[in-house]
């Protein structure tokens, strides 16, 4: 039922960035020295040439070690001044060592990157920690020092065709392949731990808490929407969010659901300490999810409605409900064409399912409708069909009885209860009726915080829930 | 013929556009520089690096694909006017690399300057080649000739060694031999003579029957017979014209067809598959499509990328059909070409993007003709507007534009000085411009709007029992389990419909 990020997909995509990576470190030299388009003038005998004048100048550095003075003669008063010819061998050398330098880096950075994606590809585990970030900026240091350096002899010599206008191209390279890494193929920034550790007094109540969002601040410049809000989501109940206009429900669920990061709300300069830690986390079935993407959260088996109902107008019902379901074969461009019985498969077992769903909310027979054609309670039980396509285990409802008549309002918490003996339910209301009747547990939330939690008959007589309603000044 | 090439060059295209416009709704502003990557690496790389030509027009495709999933990473997140506008500096980019970087991409002439002209040695040195130089004719004329005199040795063969002695039997095969034979020499006789030039002479004549005797003088019936008549000689003239065809010509127009119905059959699969589905929903709405666990960002720049590529290959062919080409001609305006027709074609699906592209290419160049251009200077011009003599149903229109149009529209043209840019020339991409706009007002799903899908498509592959409950539930216009539990809850009462 339930499907797990596939993080395997990330070390592949590591392994294809560090095979990137190689191309780049590895061959760049070799398009690099001398003239030329790929291997110019000077070749691979240069290079051991080079070294082994460079040893033999590192022995013998008092002595008067003789050596090729025709080897590229250049004329330059620069050289003149430092003597020619020492001025030629060092130059040449340096560009051959510096190489070596970088083909060591090379290989050294790329096994490093190599080594987590191939440990972790069996065991499915995402990465620890960004050493695509520390291969690449070993490689951009590399090429700074080259560029600089390459510089140095365009200024000095006139080299005619070679220029550093290469230099600037591996430069761009690097740059396109920081792009690619941490731009969304990256390793996850932050890691889903198991918590191994349970606290003892909860360690018994916490089994059963399914969503757990702990001291949640977000907020947009000067506008606090949550200050420390703390929700805990019991598995298999119905839960409801409660609270005036503007208090930051919506805002809540965002951050749940990764639509929105949360922040570090220690502004201040002085704070420098826990600035720098994370502060609040939501934890999913004991997972923390907050480093996580919006669809990645919701391959978790998380799934949640909007306040305005957003559907695909131009696509019928039925298609509206095929496309939902996680994780299709279909949805790969290249398996299209070479796995077409498994698609029809899945295609057939989707149907099926769509089917059954759209009887669960009686709404079959709207089946071959466009969505631009349906009514907004059905468009609402659309949304709600979509979302049981994928089997989720937590379900977030925004206002589900926003525009929704009594008698519609009531089947459709009929149904919504049903839904509680396989998944949870955590829903934002205002339609008091709906909340005190339908719900396991009340969180009542005003300007950012949760002021109050309970059963609807604890809620009830709540003194400060009654001030937050009643006097609540939006 | 050099029309239907450029139509199945620019169909490719349109369908990488419209994969990208229609099915994704990710306007993409810069496709002219994947036209011109496709053009120029395979060109090069054959004339100036002496690459084998499969080879570079590998290289060629990758290029176009790498570089457009180098643009698609960047903005790929972006909104879709922003993506459009990056698109179009990432085109112009690319064409100044094209236009200026001297050393690598500029072709070297025979004084051994470089120049910006690159001359495409592949298509001279093909259409120089035997047999692909020769024109149609001669092509059909030695074909003829030798199909006929093998099928005239072939004739003896029917006189098997043994048999034919047998009085009866010898009577018969020499009668089929001389049958087949003659059959052989006729087919010679064919060839002989230039059968198109007789077949569009033929034609041509045809079309002097269409102005019937009594009826031609009809005045509204005559404008009508006069226009079927000079397509029909256009249609002869042009099977005669046929002849002159180069055989190369003729084997780039085969291969084309091929390439391009392949490229159809490709698109139309990705697009009636799971994956176009999830495109659809994209273009509807991201949001709800990343809510329910879908990367929206990798489907984005997989289909710039595929995109990108068929572009790539659009160009390729673009640059076989010319002997040589420039930088400069590939400028954005190719880019909004490929969008009108789109646009007037229908987006979202292939058929629309064929329809678009040859209706508007054909009138782009019969619009060049010597004809088309004085229709229509006649009609619109500093005399104002002209239009033909025809009283229908007592009205005379020419008097009506006459009298109360032309004094204003001609006046105005002189005030105004219209005339100075709506010349002959371009008054086709006035005409074509207006019909843009009337589109976009009236008509902003194209000739042909996208079909919507049929779910029968998802239904055949349940059995009927298992669809058997839905059907009637859409036949009812009730659900079948809601009608069960009001039942229940009424305990008897008829179900309300």
């Amino acid at each position: 039922m339930r499907t797990e990020p596939d993080s395997n997909r990330n070390n592949i995509k590591g392994i294809i960035g560090v095979g990137l990576f190689f191309f780049l470190t590895i061959l760049i030299p070799f398009l690099k020295i001398g003239g030329g388009f790929l291997w110019g003038d000077i070749g691979v005998d240069d290079f051991s040439l080079s070294i082994d004048l460079f040893w033999d100048r590192m022995t013998g550095i008092i002595n008067n070690v003789p050596f090729n003075t025709d080897y590229r003669g250049y004329d330059n008063p620069i050289f003149a001044s430092i003597g020619v010819e020492e001025g030629i061998l060092f130059i040449w050398l340096i560009i051959p060592l510096w190489n070596s330098i970088w083909l060591t880096l090379g290989i050294l950075g790329t096994v490093l990157l190599l080594i987590p994606p191939l440990m972790n590809i069996r065991k499915k585990e995402p990465i620890k920690f960004p050493l695509g970030l520390i291969g690449l900026i070993i490689g951009l240091v590399a090429t700074g020092v080259q560029y600089c350096l390459f510089l140095l002899l365009w200024v000095l010599e006139d080299w005619g065709e070679f220029s550093p206008h290469i230099n600037l191209f591996i430069l761009g390279c690097f740059i396109f392949g920081w792009i690619l890494l941490v731009n969304g193929y990256r390793y996850p920034r932050k890691t889903i731990e198991k918590t191994g550790h349970i606290p003892t007094e909860d360690a018994v109540s916490k089994k059963d808490i399914t969503l757990e969002a702990e001291n949640i601040y977000k907020y947009f410049g000067g506008v606090k929407a949550l200050e420390g809000a703390s929700v805990m989501v019991k598995r298999n109940k119905l839960v409801s969010l409660i609270g005036p206009n503007g208090c930051g429900k919506t805002t809540l669920f965002n951050v749940i659901t990764s639509w929105l990061d949360k922040t570090n709300p220690y502004t201040e300069k002085e704070d420098i300490e826990n600035k720098r830690q994370e502060v609040g986390s939501v934890r999913f079935e004991g997972e923390r999810i907050d480093g996580l993407s919006a669809h990645e959260a919701a391959l978790t088996g998380m799934m949640r409605t909007f306040q305005t109902t957003r559907n695909w107008a131009d696509l019928t019902v039925l298609e509206n409900l095929l496309v939902a379901p996680q994780s299709q074969t279909g949805e790969s461009l290249w398996k299209n064409f070479i796995f077409w019985k498994k698609i029809r498969e899945d295609e057939r077992k989707n149907t099926l399912k769509a089917l059954e769903v759209l009887e669960f909310l009686e709404i079959t027979h709207i089946r071959d409708q466009v969505a631009q054609e349906l009514s907004g309670g059905q468009l609402k039980l659309l949304a709600i069909a979509r979302l049981l396509m994928s089997d989720p285990r937590l379900i977030l409802l925004d206002e589900p009885m926003a525009g929704i008549n009594p008698t519609l309002g009531n089947k459709i918490m009929d149904k919504i209860v049903n839904l509680t003996e396989e998944a949870t339910v955590f829903l934002i209301e205002h339609n008091m009726d709906v909340v005190f009747n339908y719900s396991d547990e009340i969180f009542v939330m005003a300007r950012g915080k949760i002021i109050a939690q309970g059963t609807p008959t604890e809620i009830e007589s709540n003194k400060e829930v009654i001030e937050a309603y009643l006097g609540a000044d939006y | 013929m050099g029309t239907a090439t450029f139509i199945l060059v620019f169909f490719i295209g349109a369908i990488s556009l419209d994969l990208e416009v229609g099915s994704m709704g990710l306007p993409n502003f810069g496709k002219v520089a994947f036209f011109a990557i496709g053009a120029y690496i395979s060109t090069l790389l054959y004339s100036e690096y002496n690459v084998d030509i499969f080879v570079s027009i590998l290289i060629a495709l990758a290029v176009s694909g790498l570089l457009g999933f180098v643009v698609a990473i960047p903005t790929v997140k972006l909104r879709a006017d922003y993506f459009a506008i990056m698109t179009i500096a990432g085109g112009e980019v690319i064409r100044l690399i094209f236009q200026n970087e001297q050393r690598w991409l500029w072709s070297t002439s025979v004084i051994g300057t470089k120049s910006q002209v690159i001359s495409n040695k592949f298509r001279i040195e093909f259409a120089g080649e035997f047999p692909f130089n020769q024109r149609l004719n001669d092509f059909l004329a030695t074909t003829l000739d030798d199909i006929g005199s093998l099928i005239e040795e072939l004739s003896e063969l029917v006189l098997i060694p043994i048999i034919k002695d047998i009085p009866l039997i010898s009577d018969i095969l020499h009668f089929i031999k001389n049958i087949i034979s003659l059959i052989g020499s006729s087919i010679r006789d064919i060839g002989g003579t230039s059968i198109l030039d007789d077949i569009g002479t033929f034609i041509e004549g045809l079309s002097e029957l269409v102005l019937i005797p009594i009826i031609k003088d009809i005045p509204l019936i005559s404008d009508i017979l006069l226009m079927i008549k000079t397509i029909v000689s256009l249609i002869g003239s042009s099977v005669r014209d046929m002849g002159l065809v180069f055989m190369w010509q003729i084997v780039i127009l085969l291969v084309f067809i091929v390439i391009a119905l392949f490229v159809y059959w490709f698109v139309q699969k990705v697009r009636n598959s799971p994956y176009g589905r999830t495109l659809r929903a994209i273009r509807e709405d991201d949001i709800s499509v990343s809510s329910v666990g879908k990367d929206v960002a990798r489907f984005r720049w997989q289909v710039t990328t595929l995109a990108a590529l068929i572009c790539g290959l659009a160009g390729i062919m673009y640059a076989m059909t010319f002997s040589s080409f420039e930088a400069g001609e590939f400028r954005p305006f190719l880019t909004f070409n490929l969008y009108i027709f789109i646009i007037i074609g229908g987006l979202g699906n292939s058929k629309g993007a064929f329809v678009g592209t040859s209706i508007v290419t054909l009138f782009l160049h019969a619009s060049q003709t010597q004809v088309v251009k004085e229709v229509i200077n006649m009609r619109l011009g500093p005399n104002g507007i002209t239009l033909p003599e025809i009283s229908l149903i007592g009205i005379d229109f020419s008097k009506i534009t006459e009298e109360f149009l032309s004094p204003i529209v001609g006046p105005l043209f002189e005030i105004l000085r219209i005339d100075a840019f709506i010349t002959p020339e371009n008054s086709a991409i006035v005409i074509l411009g207006v019909i843009l706009l009337l589109f976009l007002l009236f008509k902003p799903a194209g000739l042909i709007p996208e079909k919507k899908t049929d779910t029968g498509k998802y239904l055949s592959l349940l059995t009927v029992k298992q669809r058997e409950r839905s059907d009637v539930a859409v036949q009812t216009r009730q659900s079948l389990s809601e009608k069960e539990r009001l039942m229940k809850e009424t305990e008897g009462e008829p179900p309300p419909i």
